[in-house]
């Protein structure tokens, strides 16, 4: 991509000690677009996004968040950031309105309007005490937050913990909404099948280093596609020696295997022979999750 | 924006405020009510010792004759001795059916004796009492020791024959208690609560800097604080009034310039939070600042090779009585005690400026 990006990480690393949070990671977030940040737990996906908000100080590497730099000029990137923590807390014994008032006026917006319609599209009831809320109307709170102020740039970590399917649904609805209207949304998330609904480019992480950033299609076409074909006779694992096939695994009549490039060149060699069956599945994000990491990381 | 995190600070704990300035204007206008009963009883006691006409004494060669008037329906005498008036730490040193006594005097020593009596029903009554020297004022008897003078902050002129001298001992010497100890906790709570339930993160996800964050926060107490000393002073003035003693000023001055000590103890209160970022690590620390100062602010009046501990505590700069007795109050004193609070809130600002917080 030509635009300059919206957050630049070079090198970023962080220690707790002698436990590696993230070691020299380099990412970029292009403006416009909606980033997945994928990782299993403590893979250093909240440590990266904190260290953008200046929550804690990186002990190596340079992150600048519009062209700013994330610890000196913190205060001008929080005027144009939206953020949505992983795990947080508010006032239990005051109303949400006066909660979400008091941050909006710290990011000085006295008009509330956006904040009131975000609660209605949420359903959120901003009458209620905090306290009084459940664990999923309490994350509704953090997501009205994380967009009241309409700032250019909204950092989500674990966007929809808590909340049902349908909201989920609204939410991601929502997200796109706000892609279209030109905001650059950058999400962590556990749940691939989110990352793959909304997000244009996935980047995973695995104990503190960046495994691989890219486009979710091209990821997918990367990965390949899993073909499952069932013979009338048993068959030479040899034919498929083939360029861009892998992982071939033969049962008895059954053959399994990976195709990233080739396909019609598989074809052709297929019906040289006696197919009875046969299936030709795209990885979901789930799969190709596992199967990254099951291989470490070796596309 | 300036003031909304302080406005916030009065919003989450107004009650607790309000419920907390409420309890300390009683206790203080409260005790100025008191006062009436109390210098009246201590007024009694200072005429002569209860009952000695019903008692004599007399010392001769080392022994202490000691007779009494007898009573018709005693049973039997008990004698008790003390070194001092009020009998507090007495012991028993005779029993005897006659109305006499001789009890061994080797050294020129000050007793004081209470003679009782038991009647047929086993019950125990006071007859009177005796001593050794001319009977003196058992206030001034206790204001003679080094215990009470713990309790007057070293004055030797503190009586509870005066309304000054009775609210000196009685509010003023445990103020730093009273106040001090839950303002440390309000002020470590302040920010450890937003440690602890996961506020930060949304706090500083807004344009805010963390040097304004701290310095709200001290504001909001100071504020606080400047409320409560204000309408417990003011109530105690009038509260003194009430009881028809005149003045009264010098009782809201000297609740008001406990304001810069009570500053020092919210700015090592909040620099506890920030280190510690516990709750439990920081109000430990803090109290334990609190009560190892207090207690040395004791030990120095009453133990004179203590005495130099003293300028290394905040209590020694608050110097209640040079108000209430001498109407002085020492500017330089409580200039001190507000450079202390401002190079603890400086520390604060500095440590919590490039600190991490925790996930």
């Amino acid at each position: 991509m030509s635009k300059k990006p919206v957050i630049d990480i070079r090198g970023l690393t962080k220690y707790y000690g002698d436990v590696v949070g993230i070691e020299d990671l380099d990412l970029k977030v292009y403006p416009g677009e909606i980033m997945g940040f994928l990782g299993p737990n403590g893979a250093g996906k909240t440590t990266t996004i904190r260290a953008c908000l200046d929550l804690i100080q990186k002990s190596k590497g340079e992150v600048k968040i519009f062209g700013l730099d994330s610890h000196e000029d913190s205060l001008e990137i929080r005027r144009r950031t939206g953020y949505l923590p992983g795990d947080f807390g508010m006032y239990n014994d005051l109303k949400v309105k006066t909660i979400l008032r008091y941050l909006l006026s710290q990011s000085g917006i006295i008009d509330d309007s956006r904040m009131r319609s975000l609660a209605k599209r949420f359903e959120l009831d901003i009458d209620r005490k905090y306290g009084e809320l459940s664990k999923g109307n309490r994350q509704k709170v953090g997501m009205v937050q994380a967009f009241m102020a309409d700032q250019d740039l909204v950092i989500l970590d674990e966007p929809t913990s808590g909340l049902d399917p349908l909201m989920q649904k609204k939410f991601y609805e929502f997200l796109r909404e706000e892609k279209e209207r030109g905001k650059t949304i950058f999400m962590s998330s556990h749940i691939l099948a989110e990352v793959e609904e909304v997000c244009d480019r996935v980047a995973i992480i695995r104990k503190g280093h960046l495994q691989v950033v890219e486009d979710i299609h091209s990821l997918k076409d990367k990965m390949g596609k899993k073909l499952v074909v069932e013979f009338e006779n048993s068959v030479d694992p040899d034919i498929f020696k083939i360029d861009g096939v892998k992982d071939v695994k033969i049962e008895g009549r059954w053959v399994t295997m990976i195709v990233t490039r080739n396909l019609d060149e598989v074809i052709k060699k297929l019906s040289k022979q006696n197919v009875i069956n046969m299936s030709l599945e795209t990885f979901s994000l789930d799969q190709l999750f596992l199967t990254y990491y099951s291989r470490g990381g070796q596309g | 924006m300036w003031g909304r995190t302080l406005l916030m600070e009065f919003r989450k704990s107004w009650r607790g405020f309000a419920i907390f300035i409420l309890v300390v204007v009683i206790i203080s206008a409260g005790m100025a009510q008191l006062f009436p009963v109390i210098s009246e009883a201590f007024e009694e006691e200072m005429e002569e010792l209860e009952g000695m006409e019903y008692v004599h004494l007399e010392v001769e060669d080392e022994i202490i004759h000691l007779s009494w008037v007898e009573v018709e329906d005693a049973v039997e005498y008990v004698v008790i001795e003390d070194r001092h008036p009020y009998m507090m730490m007495s012991r028993e040193v005779n029993r005897t059916d006659m109305n006499r006594t001789t009890i061994p005097h080797p050294e020129d020593e000050v007793r004081y004796f209470a003679v009782k009596y038991l009647t047929n029903d086993s019950a125990e009554m006071p007859l009177g009492m005796a001593s050794t020297v001319e009977p003196t004022d058992p206030m001034e008897e206790l204001m003679d020791t080094a215990f009470y003078r713990m309790f007057t902050a070293g004055r030797a002129d503190v009586t509870f024959e005066e309304m000054e001298g009775f609210m000196s001992v009685e509010l003023y010497s445990w103020w730093i208690l009273l106040v001090g100890v839950y303002l440390s906790y309000l002020s470590v709570k302040s920010i450890t609560e937003d440690y602890e339930e996961r506020r930060m993160d949304v706090i500083f996800s807004t344009p805010i800097p963390r040097k304004q964050y701290i310095l709200e926060k001290f504001s909001a107490l100071a504020l606080f604080t400047l409320i409560l000393v204000s309408l417990s002073g003011s109530m105690l003035m009038l509260s003194v009034r009430a009881v028809g003693e005149p003045g009264g000023w010098e009782f809201l001055v000297s609740l008001l310039i406990s304001w810069p000590m009570l500053m020092v103890i919210i700015a090592f209160s909040m620099l506890f939070a920030v280190v510690t970022q516990s709750s439990r690590k920081a109000v430990g620390g803090s109290f334990a600042v609190i009560l190892i100062q207090y207690a040395l602010f004791m030990a120095g009046h009453m133990v004179e090779s203590l005495e130099p501990v003293l300028p290394f505590t905040i209590s020694y700069y608050w110097d209640y009585n040079s108000v209430l007795l001498d109407g002085v109050v020492y500017p330089l004193h409580l200039l001190l005690l507000v450079a202390v609070a401002g190079v603890s809130v400086f520390l604060t600002v500095f440590l919590f400026q490039d600190s991490d917080i925790p996930a």
